[in-house]
């Protein structure tokens, strides 16, 4: 049976699949994740066809536990999504990672690190459809003594309710046969915000934690190292596998990039001020 | 609260001093605390041999404020540290009824 490994912040997943719809479910879910397998399989998948009512459905396994079966591929994809990022987290060592999007500007990285619901996907999608590369709109991983940013570049999560907003840059309709629509959520590849969109890893250069309001007034206030560091804390996935929970790396990180803090209810209202913070930045932090 | 007296920074606490402020973190209990310019100085004087009272005298002599301004804020920090353990008071059995 064909089986794919797949590796991101020092976790490593595979996944057995069977049958032509498994395959595309993979493909489509893991085809820009990094395949270069180093280590045992912390959990192992197997996704199954089989044929029931003249449809093929498809059964989800965690090792022989019975995740779940279902005819609908977009609802088999979400499950495997969000089951195999948990796992990911679950085992992540050997660097930080965080709760956050991920996108890169002429080599520069910016974090948008966030817990659920604070809007970071739709924000994300709203930025790689203005020309920044995406990396990811849910976990980024920082190695130990780096500061290169590893994003888990999966297709980007959008809840049903972002529909009305992302639709100003986004056509559901003629897009349709090209994402899965699950119940709750719309699994979108990169590639149809951005087509020329660039994987890479860049440097951290610039922090900002993101909240959308409805009705708010817009806000962008510069935070301390030590406020930055209280708040990336609170968006570390990782922290029981790591020596002192992170902490002393996070302190390093802090020193290493700006941070802000963004309040905002439109993207009228953001406009291009982080283009133009990212470009007062240095490529490098202390050059330029 | 009691200024006569001695708070002291309890040693199982992690330092990290960013610019003119601080975040404190316990690994065990998996606390954090952020302390702004005027909480870490505070922190930085709870060495054991101090009183409260000499704290706030010391800090509104420096910052030439009303001694009863700084002492608010000076017992409203002390207590928070307290809650968090991340002091503890010299010479008292258990000093968190008077934090």
């Amino acid at each position: 049976m064909p089986t794919r490994v797949i590796t991101f912040a020092g976790s490593t997943l595979s996944i057995e699949y069977q049958g032509d719809r498994a395959a595309r479910i993979v493909n489509f879910l893991f085809r820009h994740i990094s395949t270069d397998g180093g280590e045992a399989a912390q959990v192992k998948y197997r996704l199954l066809s089989a044929p029931q009512g003249g449809t093929d459905e498809l059964a989800l396994y965690d090792d022989e536990n019975l995740l779940g079966r279902s005819k609908d591929e977009a609802e088999i994809a979400d499950l495997l999504l969000g089951n195999s990022c948990y796992k990911l987290a679950y085992h992540s060592r050997g660097g930080l990672l965080f709760h956050a999007g991920g996108l890169a500007r002429q080599g520069k990285g910016l974090l948008l690190p966030g817990t659920m619901g604070v809007g970071k996907t739709t924000l994300t999608a709203w930025l790689v459809s203005r020309g920044f590369d995406y990396l990811t709109d849910e976990m980024v991983y920082i190695p130990h003594q780096a500061n290169a940013m590893q994003g888990l570049t999966r297709p980007l999560n959008l809840k049903h309710p972002s529909r009305p907003v992302v639709q100003a840059w986004f056509d559901y309709e003629t897009q349709a046969a090209r994402f899965y629509s699950a119940a709750a959520t719309d699994l979108i590849p990169p590639a149809l915000f951005r087509p020329n969109n660039q994987l890479s890893q860049p440097r951290l250069r610039l922090i900002i934690f993101p909240r959308y309001q409805a009705g708010s007034k817009f806000s962008l206030k510069a935070l301390s190292k030590a406020q930055a560091g209280l708040a990336l804390m609170q968006c570390l996935i990782n922290a029981r596998n790591l020596t002192d929970h992170g902490f002393p790396e996070i302190t390093r990180l802090t020193k290493s990039a700006p941070a802000y803090k963004m309040s905002y209810a439109s993207f009228e209202q953001i406009g291009d001020r982080i283009e133009t913070i990212l470009r007062s930045l240095p490529l490098t932090p202390g050059r330029g | 609260m009691d200024l006569t007296c001695k708070p002291k920074q309890r040693p199982d606490y992690r330092l990290e001093q960013l610019d003119d402020e601080l975040l404190l973190y316990h690994p065990s209990q998996t606390v954090i605390m952020y302390c702004n310019p005027s909480a870490s100085l505070i922190w930085q004087l709870c060495d054991g041999e101090r009183a409260v009272e000499e704290i706030i005298t010391l800090l509104s002599t420096a910052y030439e404020q009303p001694s009863e301004a700084i002492a608010a804020e000076i017992t409203s920090t002390l207590a928070q540290f307290h809650q968090h353990r991340a002091i503890e008071y010299v010479g008292q059995e258990d000093s968190r009824k008077s934090g």
